[in-house]
C-alpha cells in the first residue's frame, strides 16, 4: 500500500518527519518498502490563463500564446496544439525546476521568444505518462503557485501489507494504526452524508456468499473531469483518472478499504438480484474479455441479465459511460473464500477482489455509502435522497476474545504493566470489559485477523515494543543436542572427497529432460519456469556434469566437482527421493601440481570411493558394467551385500561432446548415500595385530585382460592365514605387453599373530597361490 | 736421498694434477704408499744404507711419506668437494619456482553456512532432522495454518507436481512431520532445499536453502526466541551484533517477526549495505501458532513453541560479500577458489 503523507493528513495529524514515521512503522507495524519524495525541488510553476493564441510565423507545428500569470502577461510558444484560448494551465516560468531537476529558461523557438513552458501532469510528477498539457478545471487565480495550491509536494511511503491485515489497505485503517503506534494523533474519519436504511431500489440476495448488499441512487450527475487534488492522490496509488464517477469509487475504496461499484442506473433494469452463475454461461467484463462461468461465482444481475461479477469486476454493459446520467451505488460484502476461488479460477486480480479476499469490514456500509454520496453530489453535481436499500440477513458480529493477563506475560516474556496493556487496548479503540483474570476484548469488524487470545498478545506486545523484551535463554527442559548421524555421515564423505581436490557444488534439482542421456526422469513439474527447469533429476550427477561443462566452456580444462543431494524417482509406491553422492571430473588429477602429469582416471576416482568404503568399513564389489552412455572398458557398478548402490566410470566421448561440449575424458560416479549409511559399520580395530614382524614380497604378473584383480586378490587372501594384505604396486598396459594382457605388480604382506614368520612359511603359502594363479593363466612377468 | 725425494714429490704432483676421480687417486695412492709402492721399496732399501745413516734415512723416508699422504689427502678432499658440487648441479632447483601445490576441494558456501548453522544449534541442544523436498500440500500449507483459500498462499508461488504433491516452499513442513512423530518437549533444527516459482535474478532463485528451528516446551516466550537468534547471529557474524525483532506475518506463527541484525558492514552507523538504516534483515521467526499445535494434536494450553526460518543464501551473501545470488549456483571454479 502506497501512502501519500499529504493525503493521510486528512485523517491524522503528525509532527514526525518521514524518517521517524518509517522507523515507527518498522518497529511496531510492518515493513516499509520504499519512500518516494515528489516535487520537493519544484519551483516557479504558476497557474496561467491563456488569453490569446496566434500562429507561429515560421512553424506550422507551433503556436504562440499570450498568458496571464497574475501581475503580468508572458509569451509562451508551445507545440501542444490541444491548448485553447481561455484554458487555465500550469506554466513553468524562467528559472522553474520540474521533474528530474529539469530547469526551464527563456529561449527562442524558431525565432520567437518563449518565456517558459506549459506543463503536463507528467512534468510535475503527478502521472507516469501524460499525453498533453494539463488543463486546470478549478477556478484558480492566475499567478497562484501551482505546486502549493495543488499540494504537489508529497512523500509517499510504501508499506508491506501482510495478508492478515486488510485494514491497512485503506487510508482510514492506516491512519488508525498510526494513531495506535504513536505516529500521530486526532484520528478522524472523513466527512460523510448521513444515510438512512430504507428501500430505495429492490435488491434480492439469493447467494449467501453475499452477506450484505446496500444500494443507493444518485441522479443527474455530470460525467466530467476529476478535480486535480483527487487525480493527484489517485495517481500516488498508481490509479489513472478515468472520469469523476469512476474516480470517486476508487477514491472511496482507498479511503475506506471497501471496494464499491457504480452502475449506470438506466442500463440495469428494475432490480438487483445477487445469485450464483450458471455453469457454461459466458459474461463480458469491464476488461472487454469474455469469461465462461463455472457456476460458483457470485453474480450481480437484474434477475435475467448479467451486471457484474460480485467483488471482482463489473460487466461491460452496465458500466459508467460518458452518457451516464443516473448512478446506482453498490456497497456489499462478499465472502472472502468464494471471492478468492472465483478470482483464481478466472485468473483475475483486481483491487476489489484483492480486498474482498482478505476481508473487508461488513459493518461500514453507512460510512462508505455516505462518503460516496457526499463526493458524488459535491464533485459530480448529483442529487440523492440519502436513503439506501440495505439487505443484511445475518449481522456479522464482533468477536469476543478473552485475554488473561497471565497468558499475555507468559508469551511476551517480559513484565508488561497491566495498566499499560489496558492502555494499548484502549488506543486500538476496541470495546473491552475487565475480568478478574484480564479482559474480554471485542475488536472492530475491520480487523478479521483478531480471532483468539494469541492475536491480542501480538497486538499488545508489538505496540508495547519488541525492543523492550529482554533476550533470555529458556530455563525449562535440558536438551541433548544431536548432530544426527546421517547428517554427520554426509559431512564426513564431503570431507573425504574434498581432500582429493574436488570442490563441493550445489546445482538445481530440476533440469531439461532432453539433457538426460542415461536415466530419464518421470517427475515433471506442472508449472515449471521453463523447459530448462521442467523435470526433477533422476541422477544427481547430471547437475554436476552441467557444472563441469560450464567450467570447461569457460576455459577451465581441469575440473573436479561433486555434490551430495537428492535424486528423484517414481515407482508404484509414489515419489522417492534419495540422498546421493555424485562426482564428475575431467583433466588433470592435480592441476596445480606441474610435477604431476597424471590425468583423472578410473583408478583415481576409484581411489575416492575406496577411501569412503574403508572409512565406514564397508565391503564393496566393483563389477564391470554396461551402462547407457558409458564405456564398458572403464565402467563398473558398485555392489554392497549384493545390492547395487551406484556406479563409476568413463562417459562415452560422444556423450561428453554432445551434451557438455567437453572433448576430454569425463569420469563420473554416483552412489546412494542412504544405502551406504545403512551398510556402514564401526571400524573393527582388534583384528589388526602387529606384535610380530611382517614379511613383504613383490610379485609381477602377466594377466589375461579379462581376468580381474578382484580374483587375484581373493586367491592371495584365501591361500593362507598368514596373508595379511595384498596391494597393487603398479598396473601397466602398453609397450612390451601383448594387447590381450595386462601387467600387475602387487605387494603382499605376510604376518602371523603368534610368532615371527620364516621364509619357509611364506614359500609354502606362495606355492599355493602361484599354483592357483597359473591355473587361471596368470604367470610371473619375465623381465 | 734429498734429490730422490724432490723427484718423487715432483712426479707425484705431476701425476695428481691430471687426476679427475677418486678411483684414479686410489691407484696413485697405491703406487706410492701401497704394499708394493715406492715408499715400501724405499723402506726396504734401508739395508743398503750405512748403519750410521740409517736413522737419518728412516726419518727422511717417514717425512717423505707424510708429505705424500698430505698431498693425496688434500687431493682427496678436493675431488670429493668437486664431486659433491657436480652432484648438486645435477640436482639444482630453481628455489623461486612455483611450488607444486596439491589443493583441497572447497566447501560450497551454502553448505558451509548450513553446517555452521547446525553446529551452533546442536551446541544449544537442538537435534538435526531431515525432510523430503517433494511434500504434500497439507504438510506444506494446511497444517501450517494456511488453508487452501487463504491469501497467504500467494506469498509463496509454488511448483506443483500433481494435485497431491508439490516442491516444498519452506522447510517448515519438517516441523509438522517432527511434531507428528515426537511428543514434546522438542528442540530440532532442519535445513535443505526449498523451491519457489521466482524468476532467477540477483536476489531470487527458484531453488534456495532454508534453515529451520523448532522449540516446543511448557514455557516458551518472545525473550527466548530473541536469545536463540542473538546467539546465532553473534556466532555467525560477530559477537557485537544486536538483534532487532520487528512485526511480520507468517501464518504458522503468532506473533510473527522479521529479524534484523545490526549491519555487519558498518556496525549500525549506516552504509550502502544496510541502505543507511544500520540494520539488515536476516530471517523470519515467531511463536508457534496455537492452530499449528492443535493441527498436530498438541494442547496449546499445555505446550508453547517458537520457530524460525533462515535463508541460507542470504546469510552466505552477507557473510561473504556476494552481491548476486546467481554466483552461488554457477559453481564457477574461479569463484569457488
Ligand atoms: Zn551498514
Amino acid at each position: 500500500m502506497r501512502i501519500s503523507t499529504e493525503w493521510l493528513s486528512d485523517y491524522i495529524k503528525t509532527d514526525l518527519t518521514s524518517e521517524k514515521i518509517v522507523d515507527k512503522i518498522k518497529l511496531h507495524t510492518t515493513n516499509v518498502e520504499t519512500v518516494e519524495k515528489a516535487g520537493q525541488n519544484f519551483k516557479n510553476i504558476v497557474v496561467g490563463k491563456i488569453e490569446k493564441i496566434t500562429k507561429h510565423p515560421d512553424a506550422d507545428k507551433l503556436v504562440v500564446c499570450d498568458v496571464n500569470i497574475g501581475k503580468e502577461n508572458v509569451q509562451i510558444v508551445t507545440a501542444d496544439l490541444s491548448v485553447q484560448e481561455g484554458h487555465t494551465v500550469p506554466v513553468a516560468l524562467d528559472g522553474a525546476v520540474l521533474k528530474d531537476n529539469f530547469k526551464i529558461k527563456n529561449r527562442k523557438m524558431r525565432g520567437i521568444e518563449s518565456q517558459g513552458m506549459f506543463c503536463s501532469l507528467e512534468e510535475v510528477e503527478v502521472e507516469e505518462k501524460s499525453e498533453e498539457v494539463y488543463k486546470i478545471k478549478e477556478n484558480v487565480e492566475p499567478g497562484t503557485d501551482f505546486v502549493e495550491y495543488f499540494k504537489i509536494r508529497d512523500e509517499i511511503i510504501e508499506i508491506e501489507v501482510f495478508p492478515n491485515r486488510p485494514d491497512l489497505l485503506s487510508y482510514t485503517g492506516v491512519a488508525k494504526e498510526f494513531e495506535v503506534n504513536g505516529i500521530g494523533e486526532n484520528y478522524k474519519l472523513p466527512e460523510y452524508t448521513e444515510v438512512t436504511a430504507e428501500e430505495e431500489f429492490p435488491v434480492i440476495i439469493e447467494d449467501n456468499n453475499c452477506k450484505r448488499y446496500s444500494a443507493a441512487i444518485v441522479k443527474n450527475i455530470k460525467i466530467g473531469k476529476t478535480p486535480l487534488w483527487m487525480v493527484r492522490r489517485l495517481a500516488t496509488a498508481g490509479i489513472r483518472s478515468i472520469n469523476n464517477i469512476v474516480d470517486i469509487t476508487n477514491y472511496v475504496m482507498l479511503e475506506s478499504g471497501h471496494p464499491v461499484h457504480s452502475f449506470d442506473l438506466d442500463k440495469i433494469g428494475d432490480r438487483i438480484v445477487v445469485k450464483k452463475g450458471t455453469k457454461g454461461e459466458k459474461v463480458l467484463l469491464l476488461d472487454e474479455k469474455e469469461y465462461e462461468l463455472n457456476g460458483e461465482e457470485t453474480l450481480i444481475t437484474n434477475g435475467k441479465d448479467f451486471l457484474a461479477m460480485g467483488g471482482i469486476m463489473g460487466g461491460e454493459l452496465s458500466g459508467i459511460s460518458d452518457s451516464t446520467k443516473n448512478v446506482l451505488l453498490e456497497v456489499a460484502y462478499f465472502d472472502p473464500v468464494n471471492t478468492r476461488k472465483s478470482a483464481k479460477y478466472h485468473k483475475i486480480s483486481t483491487d476489489a477482489s484483492y480486498r474482498f479476499e482478505r476481508g473487508v469490514d461488513p459493518e461500514d456500509a453507512e460510512f462508505v455509502m455516505g462518503r460516496l454520496i457526499k463526493l458524488m453530489t459535491e464533485i459530480a453535481g448529483g442529487e440523492c435522497s440519502n436513503k439506501m436499500t440495505d439487505i443484511y440477513p445475518e449481522k456479522i458480529a464482533k468477536k469476543e476474545i478473552p485475554l488473561s493477563y497471565k497468558y499475555l506475560l507468559s508469551r511476551a516474556g517480559t513484565e508488561i504493566k497491566k495498566e499499560e496493556a489496558e492502555e494499548i487496548i484502549k488506543k486500538f479503540g476496541f470495546e473491552y470489559t475487565n475480568q478478574e483474570e484480564g479482559w474480554i476484548i471485542k475488536p472492530d469488524t475491520k480487523r478479521p485477523d483478531l480471532v483468539q487470545s494469541v492475536d491480542m498478545v501480538e497486538e499488545i506486545t508489538r505496540i508495547f515494543g519488541y525492543d523492550r523484551i529482554p533476550a533470555v535463554l529458556p530455563s525449562g527442559t535440558t536438551f541433548q543436542g544431536d548432530g544426527n548421524n546421517f547428517f554427520k555421515f554426509k559431512n564426513k564423505i564431503s570431507e573425504i572427497i574434498r581432500g582429493n581436490g574436488y570442490h563441493e557444488i550445489v546445482s538445481y534439482s530440476f533440469m531439461n529432460i532432453n539433457n538426460m542421456w542415461a536415466e530419464k526422469s518421470e517427475i515433471k513439474l506442472l508449472n515449471p519456469l521453463s523447459a530448462e527447469y521442467e523435470y526433477l533429476r533422476p541422477l544427481t550427477v547430471y547437475g554436476v556434469l552441467e557444472s563441469v561443462s560450464y567450467n570447461y566452456r569457460n576455459q577451465n580444462r581441469d575440473v573436479k566437482l561433486f555434490e551430495i543431494a537428492h535424486k528423484f524417482e517414481k515407482d508404484e509406491n509414489g515419489y522417492k527421493e534419495i540422498s546421493t553422492i555424485a562426482i564428475a571430473a575431467t583433466g588433470k588429477e592435480n592441476p596445480y601440481d606441474y610435477t604431476d602429469k597424471r590425468d583423472v582416471s578410473y583408478y583415481t576416482l576409484k581411489g575416492i570411493t575406496d577411501s569412503i568404503f574403508e572409512e565406514f568399513n564397508i565391503k564393496a564389489d566393483y563389477v564391470r558394467s554396461e551402462r547407457k552412455g558409458m564405456l564398458k572398458s572403464q565402467t563398473a557398478d558398485i555392489f554392497v551385500e549384493d545390492k547395487c548402490i551406484g556406479f563409476l566410470g568413463l562417459i562415452d566421448g560422444e556423450i561428453s561432446d554432445k551434451y557438455y561440449s567437453v572433448k576430454d575424458n569425463i569420469y563420473i560416479a554416483e552412489i546412494d548415500a542412504e544405502k551406504l549409511f545403512e551398510y556402514s559399520k564401526p571400524m573393527n580395530k582388534e583384528n589388526k595385530k602387529i606384535d610380530f614382524p611382517a614379511i613383504k614380497r613383490e610379485y609381477s604378473f602377466m594377466v589375461p585382460i579379462k581376468s580381474e584383480y578382484r580374483e587375484i586378490k581373493e586367491i592371495f587372501l584365501k591361500s593362507g592365514k598368514i596373508v595379511e594384505s595384498v596391494n597393487i604396486f603398479d598396473i601397466y598396459k602398453g609397450k612390451g605387453i601383448d594387447t590381450d594382457k595386462i601387467s600387475i605388480t602387487v605387494t603382499a604382506t605376510f604376518r602371523a599373530p603368534d610368532r615371527t614368520l620364516t621364509d619357509d612359511d611364506v614359500n609354502k603359502t606362495e606355492e599355493k597361490f602361484l599354483g592357483k594363479l597359473n591355473e587361471m593363466g596368470i604367470y610371473f612377468r619375465e623381465k | 736421498m734429498i734429490q730422490e725425494k724432490d723427484r718423487i714429490i715432483r712426479e707425484l704432483n705431476d701425476e695428481i694434477t691430471k687426476i679427475k676421480d677418486i678411483q684414479e687417486l686410489q691407484n696413485v695412492k697405491a703406487k706410492y704408499t701401497g704394499k708394493k709402492g715406492i715408499l715400501t721399496a724405499l723402506m726396504k732399501n734401508i739395508s743398503s744404507v750405512e748403519p750410521e745413516n740409517r736413522k737419518n734415512y728412516g726419518m727422511e723416508v717417514n717425512s717423505l711419506k707424510e708429505e705424500i699422504e698430505n698431498i693425496i689427502n688434500e687431493k682427496t678432499e678436493e675431488i670429493k668437494k668437486s664431486e659433491k658440487e657436480k652432484q648438486e648441479m645435477k640436482n639444482w632447483v630453481d628455489v623461486t619456482a612455483d611450488g607444486a601445490k596439491k589443493i583441497s576441494g572447497r566447501e560450497h558456501l551454502i553448505m558451509k553456512v548450513m553446517r555452521e548453522s547446525f553446529e551452533i544449534f546442536t551446541n544449544l541442544g537442538f537435534t538435526v532432522v531431515e525432510g523430503n523436498e517433494i511434500e504434500e500440500p497439507w504438510f506444506n500449507f494446511d497444517a501450517l495454518n494456511t488453508p487452501k483459500w487463504h491469501p497467504a498462499r500467494d506469498m509463496q508461488d509454488t511448483f506443483y507436481i500433481d494435485e497431491e504433491h508439490l516442491l516444498r516452499t519452506h522447510t517448515s513442513a519438517v516441523q509438522i512431520r517432527t511434531m507428528m512423530k515426537h511428543q514434546p518437549p522438542i528442540a530440532v533444527v532442519s535445513s535443505g532445499r526449498t523451491y519457489r516459482k521466482d524468476e532467477i535474478d540477483a536476489t531470487h532463485s527458484a531453488m534456495f536453502h532454508q534453515f529451520e528451528g523448532l522449540y516446543i516446551d511448557k514455557n516458551v516466550n518472545v525473550g527466548h526466541l530473541k536469545k536463540f537468534l542473538e546467539i546465532y547471529a553473534q556466532k555467525m557474524f560477530g559477537s557485537n551484533l544486536k538483534v532487532l525483532l520487528r512485526p511480520s506475518f507468517f501464518p504458522f506463527v503468532e506473533p510473527g517477526f522479521e529479524v534484523d541484525v545490526s549491519c555487519i558492514s558498518c556496525g549500525g552507523k549506516g552504509c550502502s549495505v544496510c541502505k543507511n538504516t544500520g540494520w539488515i534483515e536476516v530471517l523470519g521467526a515467531g511463536l508457534v501458532h496455537p492452530n499449528v499445535l492443535r493441527n498436530v494434536g498438541f494442547d496449546p494450553e499445555k505446550w508453547q513453541g517458537l520457530a524460525f526460518g533462515i535463508g541460507i543464501e542470504r546469510i552466505a551473501m552477507l557473510k561473504y560479500g556476494i552481491s548476486n545470488m546467481r554466483e552461488l549456483f554457477k559453481n564457477d571454479i574461479r569463484f569457488i577458489e
